[in-house]
């Protein structure tokens, strides 16, 4: 009885807000890997082919597909301000995409590695708040 | 009170978190540039300019993040405390990291400061909104 309550109180957890939160946790799972496979790249010089790469490009599509769900969640709350975080986290996440596409696409300046970084930082911050607003009201 | 347990919070942990923030920020953008730009060891001024704008933003990070502790281990919610005790925790490992970086030149400790930074933000983030 004791794991059975544990579930359902985390089931309850996640699915508060209209399942904001369980999304808000999704995302930040997706973009700490997407962090640490993005980071190698420059960090240990890997170069823009091999599995670094590829895992940080699918991190990339999990996280935007994740920000548009959580926009159209909160959407779905009476929340004001979940409803601007979730807008502000979608913005950053097609701003990194963009500047991402824009450094793989031809244009090897690190000026676009450092908006993807800027856009990085956005996101997660506008995901976390979302995260713990979520679970705090 | 249990660890998942809404109630008042202080705005002095609000208003250090917010800076903390603020920081941690400056610092992710500049050492981000030091990684992009900069080539060790350093030859021209507008490189140490900017490890040096990386190396202000962490230590104001430390400062913040001792006073932050200290606001959220006197909240009487459990879960407030504990964020505050893991923001400080992530900022020592991310400091280690970069000091035994510049110490030796091995890019592993690099990746540890990159990747103690994500949990040091995410926590001083939490203590905003939380």
């Amino acid at each position: 009885m004791k794991l059975e309550e544990t579930v359902y109180r985390f089931m309850d957890l996640v699915a508060k807000n209209n399942y904001v939160t369980g999304l808000s946790i999704l995302q930040l799972l997706t973009l700490t890997a997407l962090y640490s496979a993005g980071m190698a790249i420059p960090i240990f010089n890997l170069g823009l082919q091999g599995s670094a790469i590829t895992a940080h490009i699918y991190g990339a599509i999990t996280v935007a597909v994740l920000s548009l769900l959580i926009l159209a969640a909160s959407w779905r709350t009476s929340d004001l301000r979940l409803r601007v975080l979730a807008l502000f986290n979608f913005l950053f996440v097609l701003m990194a995409a963009f500047e991402g596409l824009f450094y793989f696409g031809g244009f090897v300046d690190p000026s676009y590695a450092l908006g993807m970084g800027i856009g990085f930082i956005g996101a997660l911050f506008s995901n976390s708040a979302l995260l713990f607003y979520s679970i705090s009201h | 009170m249990s660890i998942i347990s809404v109630g008042p919070k202080s705005k002095v942990t609000t208003s250090l978190a917010m800076a903390e923030t603020v920081f941690l920020t400056g610092a992710f953008i500049a050492g981000l540039a030091t990684l992009l730009y900069d080539k060790f060891p350093l030859q021209q001024s507008w490189q140490s300019f900017i490890l040096s704008l990386h190396i202000s933003f962490a230590m104001l990070t430390a400062f913040f993040g001792v006073a932050l502790y200290t606001a959220t281990s006197r909240e009487r919610r459990r879960g407030l405390a504990l964020l505050g005790m893991a923001n400080a925790i992530f900022i020592g490992i991310a400091a280690a990291g970069g000091l035994l970086f510049y110490s030796t030149l091995d890019y592993v400790y690099s990746y540890v400061m990159a990747l103690a930074f994500v949990g040091a933000y995410v926590t001083a983030v939490s203590c905003i909104f939380y």
